[in-house]
């Protein structure tokens, strides 16, 4: 079996003092060495609650439930100490705003280093001068080891961020909306960075973005959330050429795209349900254009259609256009 | 005539640090002799990169910075110039969207206050006829439902159709957009993009549409002027500068976008600090063509077919690609 | 380094106008305020006019407002304000045999502020809504609540009085108080001068209720303070991060939060000691403390002007100095703040 992480029936409930929220409700996905899977979906969908699940740094109101299987190992249901020696050491994340993820009274070689002795018991030279190795290798000036995050550029900082992400030489990187803040210069920069050190490192990548253009340019897979559940998951190209989820073609025609000038944008009326408690049948239902009885009544599962595409609709044989 | 005709356009910011303030200024030049022209029911896109230019262009144009140098003719008559009820006036016809509706609109405000405010402001009696109307062509209808909620109570697109209201309740001729999509999720981001479209239609609106994403504005603008550290490095109809860009920094800027499908041009490093601009061509230093010539002098600005103009040495000498 | 010593300057003669301003509205409130000091001081009611006014002309209250202003000014400016009309003695001397002990019970006050408040505010932060939270939070109530000086009688009930733990007032016991000559006037400094470890203990013993009871009474600020500051710093993303590089809860919270915690609460301490004076007014009058506060507080009856200005001059230049170390502890702890 070929797989780096699998992770089957994810969920994630907040329990609030005034309500409970299914933020994930039962995701299951795999990713292959080497592979960049994309997890796309708009604000509240839940990839950044499956993402946090996974590391396990989930606030203690949050309940996880379901298994993931990271290099033979389920990490749901491990012990916390044991977690601690996992995390970071085989799966890291790189957070959406690396100003915030930097801590501002530190400098990045400590950052950087940190991880280095708490996990692999370097010692405080050493940890810095392999700091200053992981600063070279995303291309910044070791001599900034020194510095503190606010005296370097945004596109900097992000990358000081990856180096500390890598530090331990994981084996999966979980990267959550790594370049929205910046430029798309910068944003250029960091994914072929990304994309150089999984050649290198043997990464496997999962890359969270709500921008399913920037996805396009990075991932070997894509899957589509909404409300909490994968609508449709496809190998890139596919997932353009033939998009099969109702949700996933109102997303591609609401895209602005250079060199083809639409008449009107694509929207999607009304907004996501709420998840406390999610509606009983497909949570699409109510903004779908195209429902039968069978949508309110039950949760669509996600149906194989071809070598690796699968979509979670009721309808999506009898569909010719949208 | 053009509604709005900018000519030499320069705006600075002091930049001084405690006390020194009060013996010497030294000044951030953020936007250098930009010149372009709006003609009445068109839209000009300025895009670049964040700390180009674009929004302190804006701003300067509604006669709401200080330090401004040059031109800003609005019918002719000279914004930077106008005083008293001459600029109230101007005011009125020409309006601003920000890109932050969660920081534009006053918590503590109704919609019907938000909205309604401006009249107030230019003592025009509001009567509630123009208050909904302003709603309903921002399509916030109906509009009997939405006079009484506050903010919070609004989602991301609603918010900032409220501020589009606010903005249209005067029955401006000039709107000036700063990126007003960019925080708002794909699906509500098209449906502002259509409802920008529309009112244009309808109302004969002109749009200075200040966005860092290329293809919002092939989407919605005639014009685009690309800016770089300042300066506008080329300008043109919207199709002939993002299908056949001739500047090597617009070349870059568009390989970079995602789903653009142009091989990549990545540029290293940052854009340079404002305050030490580098001689001669800004760009120079990060320019994949750069040669001697380019450190001299700044290049003049070139006009390769009506309307279509670029600043780069290599469009000087003609019939030479650059 | 160049930038903080070019700083340090600007900051002093920044304070130059701010005390300009305090010395005038001293001088105008003197003023204003009922009562005359030469009246005050010759006290009963058969004085002559003669008298009063040939006393007047001595102080140059015979004067227009403005001269007098000017005068005052004038001897500021050299560092002298005159005589104590109730004392006989100069304000100076006055003032400088007394601020020895007002600093002692203030740095005592902050530094008991300090451990109670911020020991409890992070401990009710890391508990946030646990019940250990509600309890803390409850005691910052209640310290902020309470009279400061029903604290310190209360304290005097019970260690002095009841357990007869420790002395009820005072700076030192009575003997001392005749055969000890003092050098510093900070009779923690003297005593170790001295060589002297029983009266080092004495006045130890002395120190330490007036200390706590000043230190409570500013605890309930610094410990919500700092409750609400660490509470946002542990929800930051570098503390998520952090936590998922794997380091230990304690690790995290001491090294990676406390600091930045501390950036809001640094600024508070410095903004505090303007309240701490005012408390040590009230806790020295409980425990007869010989300090610049119950000095004021004597003054004041007495409408000794020259005093009253000198002391609250003095503070004012105190609380500044306090404040200029408190922003060049900032960009020590900040490293974003550099001047």
């Amino acid at each position: 079996m070929g797989e780096v992480l699998s992770v089957r029936d994810l969920r994630v409930v907040y329990r609030l003092p005034t309500a409970t929220v299914e933020a994930v409700g039962g995701v299951s996905f795999s990713l292959a060495p080497g592979e960049i899977l994309g997890l796309a979906g708009e604000s509240g969908c839940g990839k950044t609650s499956a993402a946090c699940a996974l590391m396990r740094i989930l606030p203690g109101t949050a309940e996880v439930r379901g298994e993931a299987f990271l290099e033979g190992t389920e990490i749901l249901g491990l012990p916390e100490d044991e977690m601690s020696k996992v995390r970071w050491r085989r799966i890291a994340m790189v957070f959406q705003n690396a100003q915030a993820a930097l801590n501002p009274t530190k400098t990045i070689g400590y950052q950087i280093a940190e991880p280095l002795q708490v996990h692999l018991g370097y010692s405080r030279r050493r940890a810095l001068q392999e700091a200053g190795t992981l600063l070279e290798r995303v291309r910044i000036d070791p001599k900034r080891l020194r510095d503190y995050p606010h005296q370097l550029s945004g596109g900097m900082r992000q990358r000081a961020v990856i180096a500390m992400a890598l530090a331990c030489r994981p084996a999966v990187l979980i990267a959550d909306e790594p370049t929205t803040a910046l430029d798309v210069m910068v944003q250029a920069q960091i994914i072929e960075l990304l994309k150089e050190l999984r050649d290198e490192y043997g990464l496997s990548l999962i890359y969270i973005s709500h921008d399913l253009m920037l996805l396009s340019e990075i991932c070997t897979r894509i899957a589509v959330m909404y409300a909490g559940l994968i609508a449709e998951v496809a190998p890139t190209g596919e997932l353009f050429r033939k998009p099969l989820h109702p949700y996933t073609r109102k997303l591609l025609g609401a895209v602005t795209k250079l060199g083809f000038r639409a008449q009107r944008l694509e929207t999607i009326p009304g907004s996501p349900p709420r998840l406390s408690p999610p509606p009983p049948g497909c949570r699409f239902a109510s903004r779908c254009h195209r429902t039968t009885e069978a949508c309110g009544r039950e949760v669509p599962g996600l149906e194989p259609v071809e070598e690796g595409h699968a979509v979670a609709c009721w309808n999506w044989r009898d569909d010719g256009a949208p | 005539m053009a509604l709005l005709e900018v000519k030499g356009l320069t705006v600075s910011y002091p930049v001084a640090v405690g006390l020194s303030a009060f013996i010497s200024r030294r000044f951030l030049v953020a936007v250098d002799r930009v010149s372009f022209s709006l003609p009445e029911g068109r839209t000009l896109a300025l895009v670049g990169e964040s700390g180009c230019g674009k929004s302190s262009t804006g701003l300067a144009v509604l006669g709401l910075l200080e330090h401004v140098g040059g031109e800003v003719l609005f019918r002719g008559k000279d914004v930077l110039r106008l005083r008293g009820k001459a600029l109230k006036e101007f005011r009125r016809r020409a309006q601003i969207v920000f890109q932050d509706p969660y920081e534009s609109l006053n918590p503590k405000m109704k919609v019907r206050a938000i909205v309604g405010e401006p009249l107030r402001i230019h003592g025009i009696r509001g009567d509630e006829g123009r208050l909904r109307r302003a709603l309903d062509l921002a399509g916030l209808s109906p509009p009997d439902y939405f006079l009484e909620k506050y903010p919070h109570e609004l989602s991301g697109g609603e918010r900032q159709r409220v501020a589009i209201a606010a903005a249209l309740i005067l029955d401006p001729e000039l709107l000036v957009l700063d990126e007003p999509v960019s925080n708002l999720d794909v699906s509500i981001k098209a449906g502002i993009m259509n409802l920008l479209r529309d009112l244009q239609e309808e109302l004969k609106l002109s749009y200075l549409f200040i966005t860092h994403d290329l293809a919002d504005s092939f989407f919605l603008s005639h014009e685009v002027a690309v800016m770089y550290l300042g300066v506008t490095v080329e300008q043109g109809e919207t199709e002939e500068v993002l299908l056949h860009p001739v500047h090597p920094y617009t070349k870059a800027l568009l390989s970079v976008a995602p789903g653009s499908g142009r091989e990549k041009v990545i540029l290293s490093g940052d854009v340079p600090d404002p305050l030490h601009p580098p001689p001669g061509c800004r760009f120079h230093p990060r320019c994949p063509a750069a040669e001697k010539r380019c450190v001299e002098a700044p290049p003049g600005e070139v006009e390769l077919s009506p309307g279509h103009s670029v600043r780069c040495v290599k469009a000087e000498s003609p019939r030479e690609e650059p | 380094m160049g930038g903080i010593g070019k700083y340090i300057v600007q900051r002093v003669l920044l304070t130059i106008p701010m005390l300009f301003i305090l010395l005038t509205a001293v001088f105008l409130m003197l003023r204003l305020m009922p009562g005359d000091p030469v009246l005050a001081m010759l006290g009963g009611r058969n004085v002559s006019p003669e008298l009063i006014e040939q006393r007047r002309k001595e102080w140059g209250l015979d004067k227009p407002l403005h001269v007098q202003y000017l005068n005052y000014l004038a001897q500021v400016v050299r560092f002298d304000f005159g005589k104590s009309s109730r004392t006989g003695r100069p304000v100076l001397y006055e003032l400088r045999t007394r601020l020895p002990a007002t600093l002692e019970l203030a740095f005592g006050g902050i530094f008991f502020a300090a451990l109670f408040g911020i020991t409890t505010g992070i401990w009710a932060a890391v508990r946030a809504d646990k019940t250990s939270d509600h309890v803390v939070r409850l005691f910052h109530i209640g310290s902020f609540a309470i009279p400061i000086f029903w604290l310190g009688l209360m304290f005097q009930m019970v260690f002095a009085v009841q357990l007869d733990w420790l002395p009820v007032a005072k700076r030192v016991s009575g003997i001392y108080a005749y055969t000890f000559q003092p050098i510093t006037r900070f009779y923690f400094l003297d005593a170790i001068l001295l060589r002297d470890g029983k009266l080092l203990l004495d006045v130890f013993k002395h120190w330490i209720l007036p200390a706590v009871t000043l230190g409570i009474a500013l605890t309930g600020f610094l410990g919500r303070m700092t409750r609400a500051a660490m509470l946002e710093v542990l929800d930051a993303d570098y503390v998520t991060t952090a936590r998922s590089k794997g380091l230990a809860e304690r690790v995290v919270i001491l090294k990676h939060a406390l600091r930045n915690a501390l950036i809001p609460i640094v600024t508070v301490m410095g903004l505090q000691f303007a309240i701490l004076m005012g408390g040590a007014v009230l806790t020295e009058t409980v425990f007869s403390w010989p300090g610049i506060a119950g000095f004021l507080v004597r003054s004041l009856d007495a409408r000794d002007w020259n005093a009253i200005q000198g002391t609250i001059v003095f503070i004012g230049v105190f609380i500044a100095t306090v404040n200029l170390i408190v922003d060049i502890l900032y960009s020590i702890i900040d490293p974003r703040v550099r001047y």
